[in-house]
Order: structure tokens, then sequence, then C-alpha cells
């Protein structure tokens, strides 16, 4: 792994997680958000994930990040200066961020990290173990997670329907 | 892999004397420079001849007779086909040395980034391109899904381009895009599933290598076999990716003056126009690697032992079925109307979503079969 293209991978994602949060008008912070999940999937590039590299460009930049900012255009006075940061929302957000922080960093002290050198080549996951991974029971296959978060998103899709098919009810 | 073009130029450079000339060509920033310097100037040649023949195209379909005509004398009146050649050069230069207006509204950063994230969106999938046998700038192991990934960073840099304008049409334009391209994207993910499923692979070259040889010793084992629907699906998803009429609502000219691009000018509307030729050739790209068994020519290319002239051949092979590609999508641009909003977005749901899932059982069940008939079709 290259040092110098990770930390510079590190300075946008800081940079962009920044921008959102600092940006004054919501267009500019979308398009920061955008730019930390980008060079995210960089960072998963890097490590030799280039599946995840992938789905996370595809999922996060080309859907998420776009279908928000759609949002944000439909939404009135986004050019406002008003915005108000979450900086400013003073004690809740500082308890929130608080209690956050510390659970990371219980999980990260409490995590065995590999330290031996990186193999990119032999450590390489394909799609199709991920796809078998996926279809598997026992150990080390995923089948009901991943069952169970087909049916999820199958509800959502069912709800999604049913919202806006009351909104066209209603006019 | 081996053999990709910056392995190819690596050899080619320690032919050289050793010493600092060879040391710099060799070291891997400089190898991926010419790489890039190589795909960009491949695009630039190939958009400046894409935009001339869509010109023809367009003249010849509509009996226009500007493209037909304009040139030098000695071209156009020895040849039909070489009459309007100059044209694309004048419009090129035309763009490079021409005022590049700013209006004064708008985003600005953002304004400036757009086109340039749109340009780049399009250069980075001629990186996977298997232009022939081990003729990639490199082969991804999930080529195909970066080819999707990438093509869906285009949307964002068109929101850009529509947001950034401050403008009533760029803004209307941007956001029927966006709409547009998310909506045809499932319908295109889904038809490429089915030369995917076929090839048992994501990489692109890999899916090449399958589509090798023949069915009965005469028929091409091309994926076009069974996934002929996921094959028109790709291509109708392709032309409304790309915003090309008769999916062109992002810029239609009757209503949006011409959608997101409207304020853009000079250098900065050459880049979106680079962009949509060179997605063009992506798209069409594609469409032969997946479907028209890229390179390979039913076997045919292997006759040819020696090399250098089989990869030559190959290229040749894969440029020329490519071409045909982009043939059809031009003849497709000026023969049918515009759509309208609402009828793209059913087709897109409504009609095309249902058949790239059929193409997909389809092609899930012909390999079920092939697989029970124990490779017996095959070879």
């Amino acid at each position: 792994m290259n040092p110098y293209l990770f930390w510079l991978l590190f300075c946008v994602v800081m940079g962009g997680a920044f921008g959102v949060i600092r940006a004054a008008n919501i267009f500019h912070a979308g398009l920061c958000l955008a730019l930390t999940f980008g060079a995210v999937a960089g960072v998963y590039a890097l490590l030799g994930a280039h599946f995840v590299a992938a789905v996370q460009l595809l999922i996060y930049v080309g859907a998420i990040a776009v279908i928000l900012k759609f949002a944000v255009m439909l939404t009135q006075h986004i050019d406002q200066r008003e915005v108000r940061h979450p900086f400013m929302r003073g004690f809740s957000t500082f308890l929130v961020v608080a209690l956050f922080a510390a659970m990371v960093l219980v999980v990260i002290f409490n995590q065995q990290f590999v330290t031996a050198p990186y193999d990119p080549v032999t450590d390489y996951v394909g799609v199709k173990a991920i796809g078998e991974r996926f279809l598997s029971q026992g150990l080390g296959g995923y089948l009901l997670p991943f069952e169970m978060v087909g049916m999820l998103l199958l509800m959502a899709l069912v709800g999604a329907v049913m919202v806006a098919s009351k909104e066209r009810e209603k006019s | 892999m081996n053999g990709s073009i910056d392995q190819i130029l690596s050899r080619a450079f320690s032919a050289l004397p050793t010493g600092p000339v060879r040391n710099i060509l060799s070291s891997q920033i400089v190898l991926m420079l010419i790489t890039m310097a190589l795909i960009l100037g491949f695009i630039s040649v190939s958009v400046l001849f894409l935009i001339w023949l869509e010109r023809k195209i367009s003249a010849r379909i509509q009996r226009r007779m500007g493209p037909m005509m304009t040139g030098p004398t000695f071209l156009a009146d020895k040849s039909m086909w070489f009459g309007g050649l100059l044209q694309t050069m004048a419009d090129a230069i035309k763009l490079l040395v021409k005022e590049d207006v700013t209006p004064g509204s708008v985003d600005r950063v953002v304004f400036f980034m757009a086109p340039i994230l749109v340009f780049t969106a399009s250069l980075m999938a001629y990186v996977v391109i298997p232009f022939g046998p081990n003729v990639s700038v490199t082969d991804l192991n999930v080529g195909v899904l970066y080819l999707l990934a990438v093509s869906s960073i285009t949307v964002l840099g068109i929101m850009m381009a529509g947001w950034g304008s401050n403008s009533k049409y760029s803004l209307l334009g941007g956001l029927r895009s966006v709409a547009q391209m998310i909506s045809y994207e499932i319908p295109m993910i889904f038809a490429v599933l089915g030369p995917v499923l076929m090839a048992g692979s994501l990489s692109l070259q890999n899916i090449v290598a399958a589509q090798a040889g023949t069915y009965f010793g005469f028929i091409p084992r091309w994926f076009i076999i069974p996934n002929i629907i996921g094959f028109l699906v790709y291509l109708i998803a392709g032309t409304a990716e790309t915003n090309r009429p008769p999916f062109d609502l992002p810029e239609g000219e009757s209503e949006l003056v011409a959608g997101f691009v409207t304020e853009y000018s000079g250098m900065k509307f050459a880049m979106f126009f680079l962009a949509e030729f060179s997605n063009m050739f992506v798209v069409s790209a594609v469409a032969v690697t997946l479907f028209f068994g890229g390179w390979s020519l039913g076997g045919v290319e292997n006759l040819i032992t020696q090399p250098i002239l089989h990869t030559l051949f190959c290229v040749a092979v894969f440029l020329i079925k490519t071409y045909v590609i982009i043939l059809v999508l031009m003849w497709i641009r000026w023969t049918f109307p515009r759509v309208r909003v609402d009828q793209l977005m059913h087709f897109g749901w409504k009609t095309l979503l249902p058949f790239a899932f059929l193409n997909l059982l389809i092609a899930a069940s012909f390999v079920v079969m092939q697989t029970m008939a124990g490779g017996a079709v095959a070879h």
C-alpha cells in the first residue's frame, strides 16, 4: 500500500467531512459528502478490496449522494446563508458526538489488528467468493443476513409505493 | 493479467540503452502519464472523427448540404465520403480559442468543476476497455462493475452543471437528466448481467475470452445468441445514459434551450461535447465486448500466428465492430423523434426493466442447459 496515496486520500476524506459540516450552502455540503464517499472508495481500492470500492462508488457516489442532492434541489431557500450548523447546537450535539467517539474508541482498542505485511495478491477476495459466502449457510456463510436485508429492502420499497400512492389520492 | 499497456511500454523501454533516460521513462509515474496521454489522444482524435461522422450521417439521412459539401474542393469533388472533412477541425479550433464566458451569477467552483467531472468520468471508463488481447490499460477483476460505477459519476457532474449555472433551464435540464440516468441505469445493469452470468466473470478480458470458439463449427459463440433482448435493452439504456436523442430531454432545445449546458461556452462547452461523444464510444465498445465477442472473430483471428500482426488484427476487429454499433446509434439519433418525459419514465420502468429481467432468466436457463448438456454443444 502506498503511504503517500493513503495520506492524500485521508486528507480528502477529512477535508470532505469537514466541508459537509461547515459549508454554508446545503448543496455544497452534499458535494463535499460525495467527495468523502469517493475518497473512501479510493481507500478501499488501495486496500485491494476492488469489489467494495466499485460498489462504494456505484451506490454511495452514484446513487445516495445524487438522491440526496436531488432532494436538496427540490427544497426551497437552499441559498439561504442562515443554515444552522450542527456545531452551534451546543450541548446535545456534543453529547452525541462524545458518546459516538467513545464507542468507536472502545471498538478500536478492543480489536486485534493484523500487523503482518499486507499481501494484496493472496488476500484478494473475488466476486465469486463473495457471492458464494452470501448464499451459503453455516460457518462463514451469510445467507440469513443476506435474506434479511433483502426483506428489509422489499419492505422499504412497498412502503415507498404506499406513501406515494396516498399522496396521489389526496391530490 | 500480464501485458497491459504500461507493461508493454516498459518492455519497449527496456530495449533502450541503460541510463537516466531509461530510468525516467520506466518509472511508474511516467508510465502512468504516458498511458493517460495515450488515452487522451485516442479520445480526442476519435471524438473529432465521430463528430464528423455524425454530421455526415445526419446530412445523409436528412439531406443537409453543409456537412456533405464543405471542405477543400479537391476532396469534396473527388469523393462524397470526404466532403465536410474540415468542418470538425474548424469547429474544434473555434471552441478552443473562443472566449470562455462565465455568467455573473453562477456558483463559480461548482460551475467550473462540473465539465471537468463529467469528462473525467468518461475518461476513467477507457481504463478497462479491452481493445485487443492484452491491450487494455488494466484488466480489473471487477471490470464491469467498475464501468457502471464510473459512469454513475457523470450524473453528479451533470447535476453540478445544472445547479451551478444558476439558471432555470440548466436546473430543469439537470433534474431531468438525473432522473433519466438513474432510471435507465437499472435496466442497463440487469442487461449487462446476462453476459456476466454466462462468462462467470466481471473482468472484461475474461468475458471476451469466454466468447472464443464457435457453435457447430461456424456460429461464433458470442453472447448475443441467448442475450438478444439484453443487447437491445443495453443499447436503448445506453442511448438514454449518454443523453442522446431520442432521449435527449435534458437538453431538448425546444423546451430548455440547451438544458444543463445552456450557460457554458468555449472550452467548458467543448468538454461536455467531448464527454458525450467519448461516452458514445464507451457504450459501443462495451456492447461489443459483452455481446459481440470483443476483439475475437469466431476463431478467424487465430489464423494469424505472428504475434504483432495478430494483436493489430484483433484491435482492428474490435474498432470496426465498435464503429458499426456507433453507426447504429447515430442512425437511431437521426431517425426517431424525441420522447416525452412521462413516456420516458414509463418506458424505462415498465417496459425496459421487465425485459431486462426476462433476458437474465433466459441467460440463466441457457447456462443451466449448457451445464446439463455437459459441454456437448460447446466447441
